[in-house]
């Protein structure tokens, strides 16, 4: 690697600002993560965005982190698992849910999934069961043939209107 | 705020893209970046000129000679915006490509730039009979799509450097049908496309078919076959037509055998994805 | 009983759907998995890998990487002080030395501070191959006799003839695990010479013995440990980077991380072996079988791995869950250079139950009976004996699973679509071409029969500790947490048995002795008595240490509900204080009967230690034109010894089921010369959300004597049974035969014209009577031997 390839920024993650010292100007927000900056919550299963377990929220959307450079994040907010999880050990709702439904079973798939589910009843809280089957087409699992997920989301979501 | 670096360059405007890339010809240019970065595999990288800060390619209006639609627009922005819903074919198409969190960056430009086989919104663009705008060191010119993947075809790389600005879709009626197979039940890269445009007051039929070539293509022989053969002011449903319409169309294409289908099948699909988008048009415009 | 979906409440003990032990940690993306490992001074490990299918190694050069600064070991075959490792027998290279054998197989390795400049070393290295001609067919292995194990029985009259008679032939894919979590793990050195390894692994000490010889170390100076694992399936048995970073470790002093892509995580690794398979039912005009013949082929790779397990589970299991009186079955597991393979969830049976109820469905169309009513006819029945001479001396429910199956409501028919939303409700999700019109349902229903643990002389135990200390119980024990929840199941049994609740379970490594692998549905049948007899002595202990202290009779007293209690209930004094602070324990062993090969029939044991059975009804909705296919439901009723947590055992259930929906429709890894073309998730097709049936389960309870609480395996058999039900279900929409899987929209819109030609029948079958060597691989890593 020439070092002239390296460069340094600040990141904005889970509100708190972050030191990216002389880092490829190639890397990705996936490896910035996990490597420069220690937070392994993101997890990366693939190298092709195709699995979602590298989801991680920008200015709210939810987005491949192993597609994304990270140089092209700077002045975003950047929101992983790790901000979204309350700081007194509580569970939120939709992670209350999915432990509820037992829609854990090895976990790898859980922190993009909860990250892109609540993307998703965000920006559509009339989400109806086969919009959530679509939308959540990022991401895979490979334990609990879904069922049990897609049940905690959509309890999530009538809740939330009222149901 | 941004970072800047000669291998990393996020421009603020047309020409400083252009000219980071005359400086640096192996750099690439990047926008959405789902399918560069994803293709990159071990090779490092010479450099990116990120295009995601040029306010020009964000853009989305209402015309006089038609829609604009920015290249730099990312498929979840044209499916939020109330305009581009006029566009009906490019809604129905968006929500069927690759997944939510590839959609959040994907672009249109970047749908047309690379002309590959799979591309989702090209084949629309085309039965839209859209034009490109084209920005390079002669100005902007503007070309009809068709054209331009053909050219991309014969030659991926243009001498001098130039980026997608843009598309315009001319303002038209018309009924808009999309329909594609992919691997599975969920979202997915397209192995057959068809998206229709069929206006039945102007006695128009416009065929954009992915999947069946080396790129987007329109069905011309079976464009001309059906405004001819179709008789406009009728009533009753052209089922035999529709299947000779499907026959031609199928028969002039280039489908070729990869990992998700074979030629065989893509013919076959084709075929039969246009008879059904003809019937329906027919049946929903009556 | 219904499954039920919910965990949590505050019910414990065996039979509750208590919240698993990790499930917090893991929701909030806190729970370390092997990619998340890491250690001061780490250093990165990477893995140079035949390009080539089969090649002579005329030169290594490993000086360039090495001069690269920055890192820090390179490494070939002859730093191997024993270059053999393997499942079963000893025959694959931790290294290639002369040859490689299958595109990705490991040829040299390096340690590196940066993974860039790790990856650079790999480029430098220069490797000369001379290539040659891979054996790339199975069929061509066969006749060449590249046979890793042959197995051939016989039951009744073999020459027999029915008055019906029905066959076909059946192919069946490479299937990839596609855990989610890549291969990755740490190796360190301990500073006493010895090493630590740390990753993902089904069985700890299968990887402790295999890495220790290999380094010419006693065992006792490695380490193995778990650390999180993202899912097995079966595709963790054999080592990949282990031996290699134990290596690099001790080489440099220094701990090293590999972690793959998941490209790297297809290459390195074995995968399902595909099948094909002759069957040929014979019948009397009524559907009563009188006889079953078959040819099994199995494609292995250019390793044994499994191999021989794998044959052995398939020829005994093609009669399916059916009493067949007469049969003639034959099996080959054959080596190829299409990369490696071995066992995967359902091993060995997944195939031959496809096959099985195929021609299941063929017979019934050729009789004109309802394939349901075929089924009934013939279900096996205790006291039935199977075609490997076992007699079926527990319960076998069948029947009643198939009852309760076809007993249960079938969905509404697809709606008139209106809008997008609705419209995702029929093949082809999203923009798909179908509508109501182009759709056909059709109804299928599938039996299944699955053995739980390793067969045919394989030992099989456990051994744990439970230990209780001021009113907490501790389980120790090396059975590997993989994902399925048996971590959830410890904690019950220890709440049942010993009568306390605040139950926590330790890691999983090689300081303890061996539990069962995480493999054959076994986990829970075996590790489960062993913390239950451990539990159970160590109530014994510490109610004769109370009653000595109270001046009690020990047999009058039990604990319940963390409280010491009289007999009639009356509670006399906390565990936590009763205790006195003292550390009770107890270590315990627990061992299945033992079972012998499949194609021995005068020993006495039996060929599987139990079998377990289930029926699936399944309803697909297909667009016959197009070949696109949505599964809508599946009624699965499957029999359990006894279910310990509901809410985990109906997550094994519809995982399986959908993993099982893959295989069926569109899971299949190929090679061409040798290579493989679609070894990522682009090209490789996982179902996904919007391909998830509804999935209604139910359990029959049937205790499998012998075995405390009756616990009988689930995890495998919804995967065996899916494909077959799904399968079913498409030939009754379509019409036609569909007897390959994956039934792609190609074939299913029979696009793929050419018929499948019997290449197994018996007017083939001659070309492939030359000598082969017959051996059988007995799982030999754990003799002990306390007969």
């Amino acid at each position: 690697m020439n070092r002239h390839g390296l460069l340094s920024y600040d990141l904005r993650i889970n509100g708190a600002s972050h030191d990216v010292v002389d880092t490829h100007f190639s890397a990705t927000l996936l490896e910035v993560l996990r490597n420069g900056i220690g937070l392994v919550g993101t997890k990366q299963g693939c190298e092709d965005g195709r699995c979602g377990a590298c989801t991680v929220l920008i200015d709210g959307q939810a987005v491949n982190s192993c597609l994304e450079l990270a140089a092209e994040t700077v002045g975003r907010e950047i929101v992983t698992i790790e901000g979204y999880n309350r700081p007194d050990g509580s569970l939120t709702p939709l992670q209350e849910a999915l432990v509820r439904h037992a829609a854990i079973q090895c976990g790898f798939c859980i922190p993009g999934i909860v990250l892109a589910a609540e993307s998703l009843l965000a920006e559509r809280p009339d989400a109806t069961e086969a919009e959530i089957r679509t939308e959540m087409d990022g991401n895979l699992c490979r334990c609990t043939g879904y069922s049990s997920i897609l049940a905690a989301i959509l309890e999530v979501a009538e809740a939330r209107r009222g149901c | 705020m941004s970072v800047s670096h000669p291998l990393f360059l996020p421009a603020i405007s047309l020409g400083e893209a252009l000219e980071a890339k005359e400086a640096n010809s192996a750099a690439a240019f990047i926008a959405g970046g789902t399918s560069l970065i994803a293709d990159r595999g071990a090779r490092e990288p010479a450099g990116y000129i990120s295009l995601r800060r040029i306010s020009a390619l964000q853009e989305i209006a209402r015309r006089p000679d038609g829609l604009f639609v920015g290249a730099g627009c990312t498929i979840a922005a044209l499916l939020r915006d109330p305009l581009v819903a006029s566009a009906s074919l490019l809604v129905q198409a968006g929500r069927a490509t690759a997944t939510r969190q590839v959609r959040s960056r994907a672009t249109i430009g970047g749908n047309i730039a690379v002309p590959l086989a799979d591309r989702s919104l090209a084949p629309c663009l085309l039965a839209l009979e859209a034009s490109v705008h084209v920005h390079s060191r002669e100005g902007l010119r503007l070309t009809p799509l068709e054209r331009y993947l053909s050219d991309r075809v014969k030659a991926a790389e243009t001498p001098a450097p130039e980026i997608l600005v843009g598309v315009t879709i001319p303002h038209t009626g018309g009924y808009h049908y999309y329909s594609r197979v992919a691997a599975g039940n969920g979202g997915g890269y397209a192995t057959v496309s068809v998206a229709l445009l069929f206006d039945r007051e102007r006695h128009v039929v416009r065929l954009g078919l992915g999947g069946v070539g080396p790129t987007a293509r329109r069905a011309h022989e079976a464009e001309a076959f059906a405004e001819a053969a179709l008789n406009w002011k009728g009533r009753s449903a052209p089922t035999s037509l529709a299947t000779r319409i499907g026959e031609i169309a199928a028969q002039h294409c280039d489908p070729s055998t990869d990992m998700s289908a074979s030629s065989a099948y893509r013919r076959h699909a084709v075929r039969v994805m246009v008879q059904r988008a003809l019937e329906e048009a027919w049946e929903a415009t009556r | 009983m219904a499954a039920d979906p919910r965990s949590g409440g505050s019910a414990t003990g065996v039979g509750a759907s208590i919240v698993r032990p990790d499930a917090i940690a893991k929701v909030r993306g806190e729970f370390e998995f092997a990619t998340d490992l890491r250690a001061a001074g780490m250093l990165w490990g990477a893995t140079l890998r035949s390009p080539h299918p089969l090649a002579r190694i005329l030169k290594v050069d490993l000086t360039p990487a090495k001069r690269i600064p920055g890192v820090r070991a390179v490494l070939g075959a002859w730093d191997v002080p024993v270059n053999k490792f393997g499942a079963v027998d000893k025959d694959t290279p931790v290294l290639a030395d002369e040859m490689v054998r299958y595109v990705g197989e490991p040829v040299a390795i390096v340690a590196a501070e940066t993974p860039a400049l790790a990856r650079q070393a790999i480029d430098a290295i220069g490797v000369t191959y001379e290539p040659m001609r891979p054996v790339t067919d199975a069929l061509e292995a066969l006749a060449a006799g590249h046979i890793y194990r042959h197995v051939s029985l016989t039951h009744g009259d073999p020459d027999i003839e029915g008055e019906v008679q029905a066959e076909g032939e059946y192919l069946t894919p490479r299937q990839d695990h596609s855990f989610l979590a890549p291969d990755a793990g740490l190796a360190r050195p301990d500073g006493r010479g010895g090493v630590e390894v740390i990753g993902a692994s089904q069985w700890v000490h299968a990887d402790r013995e295999q890495i220790a010889a290999c380094l010419a170390l006693p065992e006792e100076k490695v380490l193995v440990v778990n650390s999180g694992i993202g899912g097995s399936f079966g595709g963790r048995v054999s080592m990949t980077w282990q031996v290699h970073g134990a290596l690099l470790a001790l080489h440099t002093g220094r701990p090293v991380k590999f972690v793959y892509s998941r490209r790297e995580t297809f290459l390195a690794r074995y995968h399902r072996h595909p099948s094909r398979i002759w069957v040929r039912h014979h019948a009397n005009r009524d559907g009563t079988l009188v006889k079953l013949e078959a040819r099994i082929l199995l494609e292995d790779g250019p390793y044994s791995h499994t191999a021989a397990a794998g044959i052995g589970n398939s020829c005994s299991l093609i009669q399916g869950a059916y009493n067949v009186p007469n049969a003639a079955i034959e099996g080959w597991a054959v080596a190829t250079n299409n990369g490696m393979c071995g066992s995967m969830r359902g091993f060995g049976v997944v195939e031959p139950i496809f096959a099985c109820e195929s021609n299941m469905d063929r017979l019934a169309r050729l009789l004109g009976m309802e394939g349901a009513e075929l089924r009934r006819r013939n279900l096996i029945k205790p006291g039935d004996t199977w075609t490997f001479r076992q007699v079926q001396d527990r319960p076998a429910p069948v029947s009643e699973l198939v009852d309760l199956c076809q007993g249960m409501p079938l969905p509404a028919a697809p709606l008139e679509e209106e809008s997008n939303s609705v419209r995702g409700a029929l093949p082809g999700g999203v923009a798909t071409p179908t509508r109501r019109k182009h759709v056909r349902r059709g109804v299928g229903l599938a039996t299944a029969v699955k053995n739980t643990c390793f067969s045919e002389g394989c030992p099989v135990n456990s051994t744990a500790l439970v230990t209780l200390h001021n009113g907490i119980a501790t389980v120790d024990c090396a059975a590997a947490e993989v994902g399925q929840g048996f971590v959830a199941i410890a904690i019950q049994i220890v709440q049942s048995t010993l009568g306390v609740n605040d139950v926590r379970v330790a890691g999983c490594d090689t300081a303890m002795p061996p539990a069962a692998s995480t493999d054959a549905q076994q986990q829970t049948i075996t590790s489960g008595p062993a913390i239950h007899l451990a539990a159970s002595r160590l109530k014994e202990r510490f109610l004769q240490f109370f009653g000595r202290e109270h001046g009690l009779d020990a047999a009058t007293l039990d604990i319940r509900d963390d409280f010491v209690v009289s007999r009639q209930g009356d509670r006399l004094a906390p565990v936590a204080e009763a205790g006195m602070g003292l550390v009770f324990r107890a270590t315990e062993r627990f061992d299945q009967r033992m079972t012998r090969p499949v194609d021995d029939p005068h020993a006495p044991e039996p060929v599987h230690v139990a079998l377990s059975f289930s029926a699936n009804r399944c309803v697909v909705d297909v667009d016959v034109e197009l070949g696109l296919v949505r599964v809508v439901q599946m009624d699965v009723v499957q029999d359990a010894g006894r279910v310990a947590n509901p809410a985990l055992a109906l997550g094994q259930v519809t995982g399986g089921s959908l993993m099982g929906l893959g295989f069926a429709l569109s899971e299949s890894l190929d090679y061409r010369d040798g290579r493989p073309v679609n070894g990522d998730w682009r090209d490789y097709h996982l179902p996904r959300m919007a391909d998830a049936p509804v999935v209604n389960c139910r359990f029959v309870e049937r205790p499998i004597p012998g075995i405390p609480f009756g616990f009988n395996g689930i995890g495998e058999m919804p995967h065996v049974q899916a494909p077959a039900a799904i399968l079913s279900a498409l030939r009754a929409a379509t019409g036609r035969e569909l007897p390959a899987a994956p039934a792609t929209a190609e074939r299913v819109a029979l696009i793929e014209r050419d018929a499948l030609p019997m290449r197994l029948s018996d007017s083939a079958v001659d070309a492939f009577n030359g000598p082969g060597r017959s051996r059988i691989g007995k799982f030999l890593r754990f003799q002990r031997v306390e007969e």
